[in-house]
């Protein structure tokens, strides 16, 4: 995380990854002169809902990406790039942020789950798509590759999936993940596959005339009976002898590789926001945190360009989430630590060994059909992938909050459902999905919403005895603060940053607060943004925390809209820097 | 301005108009969204490139060259499959018997390459056939081998050829010079059967005999002087030496895990007998021991390690060679001095190093060696030693070892040692140079 704000004496102390001595020096000194005039003016975000990246453009070319290479520049060779430090250090937050604080909608993000509330069942329904039609299913070809055996298959409506498949000692843990993540995804608001758990007889998959089959290095021969028969055979079939598979739709437009989280896509014209600086991709931490989402990587994503000529973005494979990631040094490591963690090492190699980390003493797998999918050592500020990915090491303090106020968002009876669409054949597994699903929200909803002031939809209204402020408080609402001693403190500056009236601490559950003294009349010198916004005061609103603080605040910029006299709100920001 | 501002605040609160709010935003985001995007170019750039890291970029420049063309390298090697093909050969050849070595013929021998064949004779036995070279530092070495596993024992016909153009020599004793540091070359060919029995699932008895052509020269290396130039009337240097070798050994080996309690014994004892005129005679003995304790579980461990040998001329024997002394230093010594640094009759070594897991195919160690070369026992001095501490990495895979690093200081400085692939040392000593640089 980065930050870097007057406020930050008032916050908790931020996680951030330790930078050698003389990086941080040189980070410092180069960005301190532009702090100062960084909080000179008051500005506001465009008022879009929507980011017109969706314009016809040529066909791309296709792109490969390294997963070795990733893991070797970001474990290794990144931090030895001053230069990233630098601009890390100058990082002033994610630059598809409206004035409202949202992502706005855009071929990577579809607001839903953030912006509106979804029924518990449509959370289940709304992902495009369908399931394979029953009847035989022909096998095209027989994928040599990942640590699950897959196939391609054609139902006999002529529809194409990928069939996945769970490791007979883990039953029905990697399709299970996979089923629920991709709801979670979806619900949150990016785009994924039509993923399902589909059961069938070995009796249904059939040879395709034109089946092939494609080794480790590629060779391609066309596929046997035998073949198949070995593909059963490493696959444990359930007691009443069907099989259960993942089958994920095939993408529909022309795909051209992943992207990768850092940088654009050069040929991609619509691409001109760097991946890094994207919010849904920042914040996509808190979120992945959740479901445990530790295989986040650029294999993992994929770039398709779809009728109407333009690049969409999905997200791809979850079949590692939740506890299914065996991965290096797992499965207790997994969300704990990065594959190759240079600070976990040393910790390690200084004590030589004695310092225990708290996973490897506490770490422990209930059930194999879960996996290491817990909650006791979850840490929402600490969660990791399997290596460092530059957007979520970017994520900020707003970017944060907005992953976990689209992570709260989920209620009890979402969870429930999403938790029961796992399929698992013991109601007990479902349970403990969902409590760990539960709790892990919860963690990440009482650290994020008391660390970063959580009031939305700000609204002027008027009373007896003057003005106030009205807000929806996502902290009371879901049960992250206790509304017997809820106070805000709220700071009024204009639009130069100078004090219009003392700080005022008030303590309410109502969700409202007085508005102090503020410039009515248009201000001659006020000049208007390109949307002809003038912001003429500036409040900085703080909620107490748990610990007696105050959290980092939120600001909310109020102004003229056009030629209107009337002062309105023109917008808000969570955690400003 | 302030209090203007304060006064305003009545006046403008009661005209304020108060739209419901979700409305009010609507609107505003209806009338707004007129096909823009949420960020400008400008505004993209000024962010990605910050004022303060301009400077850096340039400076930076050499380093996102090699990046990008390392990027460029790992897409093109995991698009061709690489990684796949290698190991899908490396299986296929290993199946056929065939192996394909990197890495030279031991320490300090340079980069080389190699390979092995190995086919059934029939039963249990087989026989194979290694080859090696270096480019960059002439090794050369051909080695045959007949293994037959009977029950619990195994019998082995073995011989070698080696040639070894680059061994350093600094003289005899703790009081040797870096600055006289000499090379020689070094021919050795013998031939020899082992037998071998296992009382235990750990622990094996055997016997060796071998019969050894051996002969020292200059070193093609003109960069340094000739041994035999530095030290005049060194023995064996310039002369063939036929020598035949009768041994013993037991092994205890209690090691399991690479992280696990363990330990393992080694004791062997051998006569030299000089053949045709010469007179040379004497015995050789050797030990090893190794403990090992775990400090995490499959993390980190405590390795002590000791290990002697003693040179005992038996009656009138002729001058022994100065190359088949005993010599410490280097990665398998003393890890703080150069190759073969030290020379003596005897040699009496303790390692004490800590073994950590980075990753399953990659380990630090930080490590503490004492060593000591002495003519007699009433020589070894508890307050002579030579020392050094350092630390390394290891590159494994799950056969063998790929690559180690080890860095050493010591009283003359420090030094490093880079090797790949490692080879066990051999189950008996005495009069064979052999490349060992495993741990």
């Amino acid at each position: 995380m980065t930050r870097s704000s007057a406020w930050e004496l008032s916050g908790n102390k931020t996680g951030a990854r330790g930078l050698m001595p003389l990086i941080l020096l040189i980070c410092v000194a180069a960005t301190a002169g532009r702090m100062v005039s960084a909080e000179s003016r008051v500005t506001v975000r465009p008022p879009l809902c929507v980011d017109h990246d969706q314009q016809p453009i040529p066909l791309p070319k296709a792109s490969e990406v390294s997963e070795l290479y990733a893991i070797l520049y970001n474990s290794w060779f990144r931090p030895l790039n001053l230069e990233g430090h630098v601009v890390r250090a100058n990082d002033k937050g994610s630059l598809n942020v409206n004035a409202w604080d949202e992502v706005p909608d855009s071929s990577w993000f579809t607001n839903r789950i953030a912006r509106q509330s979804v029924a518990a069942g449509e959370i289940l329904t709304s992902l495009e798509g369908k399931n394979p039609e029953p009847g035989p299913w022909k096998i095209v070809r027989i994928r040599d590759e990942g640590y699950t055996p897959k196939v391609d298959i054609r139902d006999s409506s002529g529809t194409i999936y990928v069939l996945k498949f769970d490791l007979p000692d883990k039953p029905e843990r990697n399709s299970a993940a996979e089923r629920i993540s991709t709801l979670v995804m979806h619900a949150a608001g990016y785009n994924v596959p039509y993923n399902t758990i589909v059961y069938f007889q070995p009796r249904d998959l059939e040879l395709d005339k034109d089946s092939y089959y494609r080794d480790q290095i590629k060779r391609r021969r066309p596929m046997t009976h035998a073949d198949l028969e070995s593909l059963l055979a490493r696959l444990k079939p359930r007691p009443d002898g069907t099989y259960r598979g993942m089958a994920s739709l095939m993408l529909s437009g022309k795909t051209l590789g992943p992207f990768v989280y850092t940088g654009t896509r050069k040929d991609d014209l619509n691409d001109i926001i760097p991946h890094e600086l994207r919010r849904e991709l920042r914040g996509m931490r808190v979120i992945a945190s959740w479901i445990n989402h530790a295989d986040v990587k650029d294999v993992n994503a994929m770039d398709v360009y779809v009728t109407g000529n333009y690049v969409k973005h999905y997200m791809l494979d979850f079949g590692s989430t939740m506890g299914s990631g065996d991965f290096i040094h797992g499965p207790y490591r997994v969300g704990h630590e990065y594959i190759y963690d240079g600070d976990a090492t040393f910790h390690s190699l200084i004590t030589l060994g004695f310092y225990r980390r708290p996973w490897e003493v506490g770490g422990k797998i209930i059930y194999p059909e879960v996996g290491y999918y817990q909650a006791p050592l979850f840490d929402p500020a600490k969660w990791k992938p399997n290596y460092p990915n530059l957007a979520f090491l970017r994520m900020d303090d707003s970017d944060a909050y907005w992953g976990a106020k689209i992570v709260t968002a989920y209620s009890n009876q979402m969870v429930r459902r999403l938790a029961e669409a796992g399929d698992y054949s013991r109601p007990e597994l479902t349970r403990h999905i969902e409590d760990v699903m539960l709790s892990r929200r919860d963690a990440i909803g009482n650290y994020w919403l008391d660390r970063i002031t959580p009031l939305e939809e700000f609204r002027l209204a008027r009373r007896d005895s003057g003005a106030e402020l009205r807000f929806r408080d996502l902290a009371l609402e879901r049960g992250y603060a206790d509304e017997g001693v809820r106070s805000y403190r709220v700071r009024s500056t204009d639009a130069d940053g100078k004090e219009l009236a003392p700080v005022t601490v008030t303590r309410t559950s109502h969700g409202a607060v007085g508005l102090p003294s503020a410039p009515s009349q248009r201000q001659g010198f006020a000049v208007p943004d390109r949307y002809g916004r003038s912001p003429s005061v500036r409040l900085l609103i703080q909620s107490n925390r748990r610990d007696g603080g105050w959290a980092f605040p939120v600001e909310v910029v109020l102004g003229h809209n056009g030629e209107s006299s009337t002062l309105e709100i023109l917008g808000w920001y969570h955690a400003p820097k | 301005m302030c209090r203007i501002f304060l006064a305003a605040l009545l006046h403008a609160l009661t005209a304020l108009t108060v739209l419901p709010h979700a409305a009010a935003q609507e609107q505003e985001k209806e009338a707004s969204d007129q096909g823009e995007r949420i960020v400008t170019e400008a505004e993209v750039h000024k962010a990605e490139h910050p004022a303060a890291s301009v400077p850096l970029r340039f400076v930076f420049y050499p380093f996102h060259l090699v990046n990008s063309g390392m990027e460029s390298g790992l897409v093109s090697f995991e698009k061709h499959n690489m990684r796949e093909r290698l190991n899908y050969w490396t299986e296929y050849l290993r199946q056929r018997g065939a192996a394909v070595s990197i890495g030279g013929l031991g320490e300090g021998t340079g980069i080389g390459l190699g390979g092995s064949y190995t086919m059934k004779t029939g039963g249990k036995s087989d026989l194979s056939f290694l080859a090696r070279a270096s480019f960059t530092r002439g090794y050369e070495e051909f080695d045959v081998r007949w293994t037959n596993p009977v029950g619990r024992t195994q019998f082995v016909l073995e011989g070698s050829y080696q040639w070894r153009p680059q061994e350093n020599f600094y003289g005899f004793g703790m009081e040797s010079l870096l600055s006289d540091h000499t090379k020689f070359a070094l021919r050795q060919t013998w031939t020899g059967a082992r037998g071998e029995v296992a009382l235990h699932r750990r622990l094996r008895l055997g016997t060796e005999y071998r019969l050894a052509w051996l002969y020292s020269t200059s070193s093609p290396n003109t960069a340094y002087a000739s041994s035999g130039a530095v030290f005049p009337g060194l023995p064996g240097f310039g002369e063939n030496v036929h020598l035949q070798t009768l041994g013993f050994y037991a092994d205890a080996d209690g090691l399991k895990g690479e992280y696990e309690t363990g330990g393992l014994l080694h004791a062997g004892a051998s006569l030299q007998d000089g053949l045709g005129e010469s007179t040379l005679q004497y015995f050789s003995y050797e030990g090893r021991a190794e403990g090992r304790l775990p400090i995490a579980a499959e993390r980190s461990v405590l390795v002590l390690q000791g290990s002697l040998e003693f040179t005992r001329p038996r009656g009138e024997s002729g001058a022994i060679p100065f190359y088949l002394y005993p010599h410490v230093g280097g990665e398998s010594t003393l890890r703080g001095f150069k190759l073969d640094r030290f020379y003596g009759k005897n040699i009496f070594l303790v390692t004490l190093e800590y073994r950590y897991k980075i990753h399953p195919d990659f380990q630090a160690l930080l490590f503490f060696d004492e060593g000591q070369v002495f003519s007699r026992t009433s020589d070894l001095s508890w307050l002579n030693w030579q020392r050094n501490y350092g630390f390394g990495f290891k590159v494994m895979s799950s056969r063998s070892t790929i690559f180690r690093m080890d860095f050493g200081w010591s009283s003359e400085g420090y030094t490093y040692h880079l090797s790949w692939g490692d080879r066990l040392p051999r189950v008996l000593g005495g009069p064979i140079r052999y490349g060992t640089y495993r741990r």
